[in-house]
């Protein structure tokens, strides 16, 4: 890998200067894997970055890591033969070449036993991948049934003419004036608590903020 | 027993022939995770009747239960992230094909 200018490989030079910020590359490729992992977690996910905070996010990551470090080690060997005039700055080649050569190296590799395929990195990243996604999906659910939850139970114990302005105010829109009695025709239609319907439907569709500002004035 | 692969999620949910259950699939997929009203403002309550529970029982869905069916939340599994994943892909070469 020679830039413009290069004057090739220079041996005295490469011993020197690459050993020295190994570490520092080493540093920048894990910075890299985890900011990697955590935005294809969350793309996967399509929620809110808390949930992906789990041990099977760990797990992918340490799974990228492991394959951009090797790459990064191996991209540290070709950039120490750059312009001698980059050599400050190897250590951050290394770490970029290396984690980006680890997509092309990923579609390259496979782990075969007698000539048969048995499973390829890109599997390995895939199940573990989908594994932290399905994994931050039931801690989203989760942490979303908890806060509501708490959120329509005290909902329900406020007064029910309150409950009702307020449900009419912020659930208006499409059902008009009629979402009150819409409200209350539905619970009834499911056997269910009108009040604690309502306070459920408040929960879910009006922003958390908004309902406990409602709630402290109640 | 070996998990089942991608494209035998999908065709032992008969998601390729029942048109129903898969759309239904995909509406909870597609969100990653939906409350039961919400599904009913989509689907009828037969067409819910006949697919959540196939769905519950071939693993590509579950249920998280609130006090009130309504506010339960249907959330996909690992196993329907999969089939998702073999479902667009499907759909994919559909429309190359159509194309060609």
């Amino acid at each position: 890998m020679f830039l413009p200018g290069s004057d090739g490989p220079t041996s005295s030079l490469t011993p020197s200067v690459l050993p020295e910020h190994l570490w520092l590359a080493i540093a920048v490729a894990i910075v890299f894997s985890f900011i990697l992992a955590a935005v294809e977690i969350s793309r996967e996910v399509q929620k809110t970055l808390r949930c992906c905070l789990i041990p099977q996010s760990f797990f992918y990551a340490c799974l990228l890591i492991f394959g951009n470090l090797i790459t990064t080690l191996l991209a540290a060997v070709l950039v120490a033969k750059m312009n001698p005039g980059l050599a400050p700055y190897y250590w951050f080649f290394a770490a970029f070449f290396g984690v980006f050569a680890f997509e092309t190296v990923l579609k390259n590799t496979n782990v075969t036993v007698l000539d048969k395929g048995v499973l390829t990195i890109q599997d390995w990243l895939k199940k573990a991948l989908t594994g932290a996604t399905a994994a931050a999906i039931v801690r989203d659910v989760r942490l979303n049934d908890r806060e509501i939850g708490k959120l329509a139970a005290a909902l329900a114990k406020v007064p029910e003419a309150r409950l009702n302005a307020f449900a009419a105010i912020k659930l208006a829109s499409g059902a008009g004036a009629s979402v009150v009695p819409q409200l209350d025709a539905t619970a009834a239609a499911n056997k269910a608590d009108p009040m604690l319907y309502k306070a459920y439907a408040i929960a879910y569709a009006v922003s958390p903020s908004v309902v406990r500002a409602f709630l402290t004035e109640n | 027993m070996a998990p089942l692969t991608a494209i035998q999620l999908v065709l032992s949910a008969n998601l390729v022939k029942d048109a129903i259950l898969r759309t239904v699939f995909e509406a909870v997929a597609k969100s990653r995770s939906i409350q039961v009203k919400d599904l009913k403002e989509k689907f009828s309550t037969e067409q819910l009747e006949h697919s959540i529970p196939a769905l519950k029982g071939a693993d590509l869905i579950r249920e998280s239960t609130a006090p009130i069916q309504d506010f339960s939340t249907l959330y996909v599994t690992a196993n329907g992230l999969t089939a998702e994943s073999a479902l667009k892909d499907r759909n994919l070469m559909e429309n190359l094909a159509g194309q060609s």
